[in-house]
């Protein structure tokens, strides 16, 4: 099993994870001929706004290996009430690797009646995907999955 | 692509099974059996809609960038207020996807909208279909 390490500190598992997967990630990222995706610190900054990231309550299915980058079918699920108290505002989806790091930001009112969302992303080489989930009170809650793309795509 | 091209399909699923597409600016149900949503019932809307999602980075025959043309935004509204909406970038695929859900009311109508970078909007309104009782 993959160990995680903390959301707080998300560059240093970058690294751990390029270190894990060796010799197969080097050689896709060679091909793929692409600059750091520089995008992903400055996007993951703005979106949490000096917040902490919690990983839990989060319910992200993705597939863990995906034939083709173009089209990965995605869901997320947050456990809310969806009340005038208590409700998710707003599902982001974030590419550690992609040119763009954000995919898209999927926003909620109580009258959504529950946070969940299924949609297909394109990812331009192996990764991890981060949903992201605001809640009214300001919390914020994640889940990260490592994507293993064998052919890639431009996002 | 030109904005006439779009052709959303949506589909809209009640807690009890019910499947209700729109067709001719109506939700028609899969079968007969299908009941119509109970005022309450949070329902699951499935929308897809036919588009390139350019990125801007991919080059065309001619070996120029094909500009960048996406649905930035989808949203849907419920008797005029807005319950879901989806702020798309480059990375989602192309003739996107999206499932969401929301809480029906009483009767109203529902309007989809979908608007690309070009300034085009497609907009479908449908009523809803809500069980009498």
């Amino acid at each position: 099993m993959r160990r995680h390490i903390s959301l707080g500190d998300l560059r240093v598992d970058r690294r751990a994870v390029v270190t894990s997967l060796g010799a197969a990630l080097a050689m896709v990222a060679a091909g793929s001929g692409e600059a750091a995706p520089a995008d992903f610190d400055t996007t993951l900054k703005g979106l949490l706004g000096g917040a902490k990231l919690e990983e839990s309550g989060v319910a992200f299915e993705i597939p863990a290996v995906a034939p083709h980058g173009l089209m990965v079918a995605f869901s997320v699920t947050v456990a809310s009430p969806m009340t005038e108290k208590d409700f998710v505002e707003a599902i982001h989806i974030v590419s550690t690797a992609n040119k763009e790091a954000l995919i898209a930001t999927f926003r909620f009112v109580p009258g959504s009646g529950k946070a969940a969302i299924s949609s297909r992303l394109r990812l331009a080489k192996t990764q991890e995907v981060l949903a992201i989930a605001k809640l009214n009170t300001g919390r914020l809650l994640a889940a990260r999955k490592l994507v293993e793309v064998k052919v890639g795509s431009c996002g | 692509m030109t904005l006439a091209a779009l052709k959303p399909r949506l589909q809209l699923i009640t807690p009890a099974g019910g499947v209700f597409r729109v067709e001719g600016g109506a939700w028609v149900g899969r079968s007969a059996s299908d009941a119509p949503p109970k005022p309450g019932d949070v329902v699951e809307i499935k929308a897809i809609v036919t588009h390139a999602m350019e990125n801007g980075y991919r080059k065309g025959k001619d070996g120029a960038l094909v500009p960048r043309n996406l649905i930035d935004v989808f949203t849907a509204s419920l008797a005029g207020q807005e319950v879901f909406r989806a702020e798309l970038g480059p990375g989602v695929s192309a003739n996107p996807y999206i499932a969401f859900f929301m809480r029906i009311g009483g009767p109203g109508e529902i309007e989809f909208k979908w608007h690309d970078d070009t300034g085009g909007e497609v907009v479908e309104r449908v009523a809803l279909p809500v069980a009498s009782s």
